[in-house]
């Protein structure tokens, strides 16, 4: 008896644990082996360059948080920042450190997030509840200063809505070292187990060069060998006065994507000790014309945010509403190597790739 | 500080002022390709962004590229049609142009002359019209009517 062979067309999502939001893959599979992927999106695209267009700069502020939800305080910082540099305004020095602050716990929470996802997309179901519960803390940290724990609203043009208090701060500097302990944990955990080791290394590489040509930042460019990170090579806000690393590996596989985000954790747990240092009294918003309209042009400002290089590129005609807001999305753009990365491993691998990317599909789809 | 790299090159393009960086350069559609293949032979080896800005009676295509590890940004900007936009595909030159060529095509309806696969990227198939086009008709009424727009509440 002859066994025939054929190409079978493998659907995953829109609903699909797996895929971190409401993504579709349409895999084709030879056997287990991956020969082509297609993906789909757009499920979550709800018009907001459109928005944009149709709201004043400040009636817009609520909107950047739902772009990557999952560390908001970087969106609102590249919009903020984008009608702020149109309008020349600078922004008081509490202000500045608050938000970095608040952005590098946005990145903390991120990246913990990633790390208890990833682990159950590779099969390990317990670290997704540590992760969890230390990224409660995190997010009870920020409703305490801004509100709200995921949709905070936080940014304002020329600064931030509310101050910290002295308990706030203490809040945060008892959360550091617990925090730290906690990685410490995560890492141990991972990094030397020989499941995921199986799992995630040699798979999914991508070269630097590669990256370059798609347009690839965060932490997928670094784990590719490339030391590029705009708050240092691209400086904004107060980076410049604070003392920190930016890790790089040469892997390009999975494995180094996890270690890349496990340090830049360790590494934002410092910023954050050294935000709380350089806090000095002061005012939390600058003067600010009572009605936004910012002068005729175009401008651009990028943020590093945990996905990569999260960036606003604004078009004013004068008005009070944006003319154009393009959003420059990390994630949609490093999902475009995705094809690049898949085919060839074995269907298991799908899942695994797709989460390192680290998608939202708030920012791919918007 | 940094030298012109682009100078020398005596590229068919124009300098536009402006007071924030990057660089802004100025190409007609004609030279287009010809511009981007030799920006990315100089250096210009990272697409950051690409877009379009409809202008009415007019758009411009905007390309953001930067020169990795120096640093260096430059806008390029490329005036098409209103009524009927078509510019060449720049897959060909940064892959990343792929995907970022779609959503403008999605969005404002240019069409890349070459593209691999010019389709939707973010909207279903079957919809019709380009929603980021200053003329696209909403369905519920627009921002502008609004005060005449009867919620029934």
């Amino acid at each position: 008896m002859q066994v025939r062979e054929q190409e079978m067309i493998l659907n995953l999502g829109p609903q699909h644990p797996s895929t971190h939001g409401v993504f579709r893959m349409v895999v084709k599979v030879d056997g287990e082996t991956i020969t082509d992927v297609v993906p789909h999106m757009g499920y979550l695209h709800r018009g907001f360059e459109k928005l944009g267009e149709r709201r004043n700069y400040v009636q817009y502020l609520p909107y950047p948080d739902r772009w990557d939800y999952l560390g908001a305080m970087s969106n609102e910082a590249a919009y903020v920042g984008a009608v702020e540099g149109l309008m020349g305004i600078e922004v008081p020095r509490r202000a500045q450190i608050l938000r970095v602050l608040v952005q590098e716990l946005g990145r903390v929470s991120s990246h913990v997030f990633w790390y208890g996802t990833y682990v159950l997309d590779v099969g390990g179901m317990s670290p997704f509840l540590y992760a969890f519960r230390e990224r409660e803390m995190i997010m009870e940290l920020l409703n305490e200063i801004s509100g709200a724990r995921m949709t905070y609203n936080y940014f304002r043009i020329g600064g931030v809505a509310r101050d910290a208090t002295p308990e706030w701060v203490a809040h945060v500097r008892d959360f550091l070292p617990y925090m730290r302990k906690m990685v410490r944990e995560y890492e141990g955990l991972l990094t030397e187990n020989e499941i995921f080791l199986a799992r995630t290394q040699g798979i999914g590489k991508l070269s630097m060069e590669d990256c370059l040509d798609l347009g690839v930042s965060g932490p997928m460019l670094r784990a590719s060998g490339l030391d590029w990170d705009l708050r240092k090579h691209r400086p904004y806000s107060i980076y410049p006065e604070l003392d920190f690393v930016v890790p790089v590996t040469s892997g390009g596989d999975l494995y180094d994507r996890y270690l890349i985000r496990m340090q830049e954790v360790h590494q934002s747990l410092r910023i954050i000790e050294q935000c709380l240092d350089l806090m000095e009294d002061g005012p939390i918003v600058a003067k600010v014309p009572r009605s936004i309209k910012p002068p005729a042009g175009d401008f651009y400002y990028a943020v590093e945010s945990p996905k990569g290089e999260l960036g606003v590129y604004l078009v004013s005609d004068g008005s009070a509403n944006a003319y154009r807001l393009k959003v420059r999305p990390p994630t949609l753009i490093n999902l475009q190597a995705l094809r690049r990365m898949m085919v060839g491993h074995l269907l298991a691998d799908a899942v695994a790739v797709l989460g390192s990317i680290d998608i939202v599909l708030g920012e791919v789809d918007r | 500080m940094e030298t012109d790299v682009i100078a020398p090159l005596g590229l068919p393009v124009t300098e536009e002022e402006s007071p924030f960086p990057p660089r802004r350069l100025r190409v007609e559609p004609e030279h287009l390709l010809e511009v981007a293949k030799a920006l990315k032979d100089t250096g210009f080896n990272y697409p950051v962004n690409l877009t379009a800005v409809d202008y009415r009676d007019h758009m411009d295509m905007v390309y953001h590229l930067r020169r990795i590890p120096e640093g260096e940004e430059l806008l390029l900007k490329c005036r098409i049609s209103g009524e009927n936009p078509e510019v060449v595909s720049l897959c060909g030159v940064w892959q990343a142009s792929d995907w970022l060529e779609r959503e403008v095509y999605d969005m404002f309806g240019v069409r890349f002359l070459g593209h691999p696969q010019l389709k939707r990227i973010l909207l279903p198939e079957g919809w019709v019209g380009h929603p980021l086009r200053k003329d696209y008709q909403e369905t519920y009424g627009t921002w502008e009517d609004r005060d005449e727009f009867d919620l029934g509440l």
